[in-house]
């Protein structure tokens, strides 16, 4: 075979060269051109829409290993990374209008997002530590740049220096457990990992393991990691919080899936123990702290803390339906926290910066279709009958339950309808309390028609959830 | 003669040096960064000494990927850090208390 048909197939079947190439054209566009230039957002969405295509087409001739086994192909990865791309192609969509209003650098806004989600999908087709460590600092620098965007704002570089702290804090608790783990076992490769790690009964296996568990769980927000997360939600510019709050969400459950499922599922029993003290804390904590912000999108933050207890309670399982609901869970959850922000985004571009929960009083006259959308999403994320999010919760619940592991189950229910009353809280203000009576700007057409599909989804995936459901189930069995 | 424990204590006394340098510094931010960067060599000492007890080359080529992705943290830290004294004046870890909640 010539070289020219082996670049061919390469490309072909491996999204990430695409979309690295891309990144990089992105880079050089937004150097050449000035800030308000389209150029550098077409491209990026150009190359997305090629990512997602490459993505999605690889399930059905490209599943198997590449570079020795390093970069892997299964359904799983598939699934996980053309749902990152769509969602990334969504993200910039919202995003695009409030970088150009606010003069930021278009080119490092879109470069920094692609290169970020190679990080995610490089992450999700991992097959090697080193693969799993350079993703997530691909993802993990990219991020705090962004986070540091808004340059002449106070807060937004506060925000900045904590995440890149408390990340950087992670990554080396990470890559600890990661040396230790070489050590015990000689081997860097997961299969091997899972092959040779079958007792966790010296003490060095329990040490690597508590280090990779506290490190994932930085990195995924669970309580007591979470620090970095209400500060980053409230301090960042808008498009960088609502990239921050969706995708990386997904390639946490995959770094959470490729070290502890691929690489330790032999010593399940020994994770299942930290992870059910943290997810049972992100409940409690997320929930009850979430009551007492003023500030939606603090607010926000600490009902993310919340949800991320829920997807580690499926997760700690340990068997094809706990990962399955965990999987699930996170694509709504993703889902709904897109779709809030998009609304955020929305309203600002109508004239309404919404930072405080009172700026929210009153919405439902002013901008009364926007308000529905937002009833519907909090309403999802409460998780309320007629929304998806019922259904999200319900299957997390019922393999918990199924496990016999009752008094989590208990805890989740419990703190789930205390997490109703701020949510609800967010409708009454809508709806029942009088605001003053601004006149804003028709609602942008693209932006505004996208967004109404987007949320509407809440509602259609109740009626039609079996095809994602079934979608979940399948890549884990 | 000089075993693997005395490289594994090494590394696990440089990093925990580490990590109580970041949570008890309470004054300067400069001080932060050269905590993560000790951290981070704790682990390259673990590597090494790993893969050379163990024959085995990867966790070496480990290192260098790990000391080139120190690099480019320690730019990105750093350029924050400038962002930061921009905004207000001071590095004090104290002064880092706009958000709360």
């Amino acid at each position: 075979m010539d070289i020219q048909s082996i670049l061919i197939e390469y490309f072909s079947r491996i999204p990430e060269i695409t979309l690295l190439l891309g990144a990089c054209v992105v880079l050089m566009a937004g150097v050449f051109s000035s800030a308000q230039n389209s150029w550098t957002y077409l491209l990026s969405q150009i190359v997305l829409l090629l990512t997602i295509y490459i993505s999605i087409t690889s399930a059905t001739n490209s599943t198997g290993q590449y570079f020795n086994g390093m970069y892997v192909i299964d359904d799983l990865a598939v699934l996980t990374k053309s749902a990152m791309s769509i969602l990334m192609f969504v993200v910039l969509l919202y995003s695009r209008d409030f970088i150009n209003r606010n003069n930021f650098s278009a080119g490092e806004y879109y470069s920094l997002a692609l290169f970020a989600l190679l990080g995610m999908m490089l992450i999700a087709s991992a097959g090697h530590l080193l693969m799993i460590y350079l993703g997530l600092e691909l993802l993990s620098l990219s991020l705090y740049a962004l986070v540091a965007m808004n340059r002449d704002d106070s807060a937004s570089s506060e925000a900045a220096i904590k995440y890149f702290v408390l990340g950087a804090i992670a990554s080396g608790f990470l890559l600890y457990g990661i040396s230790l783990m070489y050590g015990l076992t000689g081997t860097l490769y997961l299969p091997e990992l899972l092959a040779r790690i079958n007792d966790a009964s010296g003490i060095g296996v329990i040490a690597a393991l508590i280090f990779i568990v506290i490190g994932v769980a930085f990195k995924l927000g669970a309580v007591p990691f979470h620090m970095w997360m209400p500060d980053i939600y409230q301090g960042a510019a808008l498009p960088v919080t609502l990239l921050v709050a969706s995708v990386p969400k997904i390639a946490g459950f995959m770094l959470a899936v490729r070290l502890l499922v691929d690489g330790l599922q032999n010593i399940h029993l020994y994770w299942q123990q930290i992870l059910m003290a943290l997810a049972l804390l992100s409940l409690v904590a997320g929930n009850l702290i979430a009551i007492a912000q003023s500030n939606l999108r603090r607010m926000l933050a600490y009902s993310t803390i919340g949800h991320v207890g829920y997807i580690l309670l499926g997760f700690l399982i340990g068997d094809a339906a706990g990962y399955s609901a965990a999987l699930f869970y996170t694509f709504i959850y993703a889902l709904m926290s897109s779709a809030v922000f998009g609304v955020l985004l929305c309203a600002a571009r109508m004239g309404l910066n919404i930072t405080e929960l009172s700026d929210l009083q009153g919405l439902s006259k002013t901008m009364p279709w926007l308000a529905f959308l937002l009833l519907l999403l909090m309403f999802s994320m409460a998780g309320i009958p007629m929304t998806v999010g019922f259904y999200a919760k319900l299957n997390i619940l019922q393999v918990v339950v199924a496990n016999g592991q009752i008094v989590a189950a208990v805890i989740a229910v419990i703190t789930s309808v205390i997490g109703a009353f701020y949510y609800l809280r967010v409708i009454k203000l809508m709806y029942f309390d009088e605001g003053n009576d601004q006149v804003f700007a028709d609602m942008p057409v693209v932006h505004g028609s996208l967004l109404s599909v987007h949320s509407l989804l809440v509602v259609v995936l109740f009626l039609f959830p079996q095809y994602l459901i079934g979608l979940c189930n399948s890549v884990f069995s | 003669m000089i075993t693997l424990s005395h490289f594994l204590v090494l590394g696990a006394i440089l990093f925990s040096l580490a990590v109580a340098g970041i949570f008890m510094n309470r004054k300067n931010l400069i001080v932060l960064l050269m905590s993560i960067e000790l951290m981070l060599l704790a682990v390259n000492i673990n590597f090494i000494a790993f893969s050379y007890y163990l024959g085995d080359i990867a966790g070496q080529v480990f290192v260098f990927f790990i000391l080139t992705v120190a690099a480019a943290e320690a730019a990105i830290g750093l350029a924050i850090l400038v962002v930061v004294f921009r905004n207000r004046g001071t590095i004090n870890v104290q002064d880092l208390n706009e958000m709360k909640g």
